[in-house]
């Protein structure tokens, strides 16, 4: 009997390790062929547009939603312990600091993880990856590592887009409440904040960027079974990205209080 | 088939190669001289398009050889292999069209990573090889918007876009109408004719293989049973080779 038939083929401990595994060498190959010529500049521009503007109004509308409800939330708390003037601080701190870059990371791993999962999973079951390589292509290079670094550089810009519409959205929705002037609200609001507590957060999303890229591509490159499969990919892409970037936020969170603090 | 070495586009010998417990190919040897259409029958499962991944280097085998124009390719580095690629051509049995580009950028797909040629140059090839296949009037269509025999004829011109020296047609008449059929069939025999392309043709249309085929090769569990001219194989007294050949016509 093999070790395969001893642990059985199902056993979710064998698959579990199984798919880490595989993910490990996915990960040797994208680092190597990162660093090895030839380049795909013209793809990884093309991504980019795709996975950074036209994520945008989408990681916009997010930002100034939680701007307006961090406005909301949080004047009704201040109020009750007297402390209304601290409301500017308050929305700007939260949304720079986590809502903004998280918020972003989950609106892409939405939008672009379920995007990359279900692209390259139809191209691998009707053989167009198959097709690229035929065409003496490398598809890694020309498909997984130009999303994977779309997605690195597009994070950070689109986080601080999310920032401002959050700001701004904040600010919008205190003043229809009771009007405050928008430059007290800047300069009160950002009395605290300096570039040690502003950079750690906005290239935290560089890490998001990775892990969406890598688990949305892994996820579409190993797809199996037809078009069931292409929906098994898209649909895991989502959820492991989405929960990679929640456990690498606390891990980020606590490194950077251990660096910067 | 008998050839001298030099004449031989494709020498395989004792090709194994298996998935699991399953094996697909079972020490295949076979030669296919230049500028020859050789057929490969048999039934579904029994490897004949894994035969042509192996040969393009989809796949690697397990045991065995594979030599293209005398150079053994199992063991090439990928910039080797992908130098031996640019030399092939590969018409796969959905056509594998890109589904995010335009007809025409499929077929220049190719020239555009392969040729340093101008963006008007790859045009106008693009647009002259549209032609000879019937579609130069679908330049701008998607893959989305044609039909199946259209895409076959695209996915044809993708694979002849670089004047390869071999083609490699998984099942290129599957699922199509017997008119769409008999014009695929002969659009390739006449653009091997034109071009002295060795073929390597997949199919289940002992139509085709009557249409195409300078050498036949049938395949049973992995295993060459039969191999020969047209004439030499229907003499074949196998009986699966019999009853194949009876079933299928």
């Amino acid at each position: 009997m093999t070790n395969e038939e001893l642990l059985g083929k199902q056993n979710p401990l064998f698959s579990f390790l199984e798919w880490f595994g595989d993910l490990a060498k996915f990960c040797l190959r994208l680092t190597k062929a990162v660093v090895t010529p030839p380049f795909e500049l013209r793809e990884l521009l093309r991504q980019m547009h795709e996975i950074g503007t036209k994520s945008l109004p989408l990681v916009a509308m997010a930002g100034a939603a939680i701007g307006v409800v961090l406005s909301m939330h949080a004047r009704e708390s201040l109020v009750r312990f007297g402390a209304k003037s601290l409301l500017p601080i308050l929305i700007i701190l939260s949304i720079i600091k986590e809502s903004g870059p998280i918020i972003t990371a989950l609106v892409v791993s939405g939008r672009v993880g379920a995007g990359i999962g279900a692209e390259l999973g139809s191209m691998k079951v009707t053989e167009q990856i198959d097709a690229i390589e035929a065409s003496a292509v490398d598809p890694f290079k020309l498909l997984v590592v130009t999303r994977v670094l779309a997605c690195m550089l597009m994070l950070p810009l689109l986080t601080i887009v999310a920032d401002f519409c959050g700001i701004m959205a904040g600010w919008v929705a205190n003043t229809l409440v009771e009007p405050i002037p928008f430059s007290f609200y800047i300069t009160n609001g950002f009395t605290t904040i300096t570039f040690s507590e502003f950079l750690p957060a906005v290239f935290k999303t560089v890490v998001f960027g990775l892990l969406i890229g890598i688990v949305g591509c892994f996820q579409g490159m190993t797809t199996q079974g037809g078009t069931e499969g292409v929906g098994r990919a898209s649909t895991s892409a989502v959820v492991i990205s989405s929960l990679c970037v929640i456990l690498a936020d606390v891990l980020l969170v606590r490194l950077t209080i251990l660096l910067f603090s | 088939m008998e050839s001298s070495p030099n004449n031989l586009a494709v020498q395989i010998r004792s090709l194994r190669k298996a998935f699991g417990k399953q094996t697909v190919l079972d020490g295949i040897n076979l030669d296919i001289a230049r500028g020859k259409t050789v057929a490969v029958l048999g039934r579904s499962g029994t490897g004949k398009s894994v035969l042509l991944k192996l040969l393009i280097g989809l796949q690697k085998p397990d045991e065995g050889t594979i030599e293209l124009f005398g150079t053994e390719v199992t063991n090439l580095s990928l910039p080797e292999l992908n130098q031996m690629r640019k030399k092939l051509g590969f018409l796969f049995q959905q056509a594998a069209l890109y589904d995010s580009l335009s007809v025409e950028e499929n077929v220049a797909f190719p020239l555009r990573r392969h040729t340093k040629l101008k963006d008007a140059e790859i045009r106008e090839k693009v647009r002259q090889i549209l032609a000879r296949v019937g579609l130069e009037k679908d330049l701008k269509k998607m893959p989305s918007g044609i039909s199946g025999g259209m895409k076959k004829r695209v996915g044809l011109a993708r694979a002849l876009i670089l004047d390869p020296e071999i083609i490699l047609l998984d099942e290129p008449t599957a699922g199509l109408d017997p008119i769409t059929t008999e014009e695929i069939d002969e659009l390739i025999k006449s653009l091997q004719e034109e071009r002295k392309i060795t073929s390597v043709v997949v199919t289940h249309d002992l139509h085709s293989v009557n249409r195409l085929a300078d050498h036949i090769v049938i395949l049973k569990e992995g295993e060459v049973i039969a191999e020969g001219t047209p004439a030499e194989v229907k003499q074949n007294q196998n009986p699966f080779v019999v009853k194949f050949l009876e079933s299928g016509l």
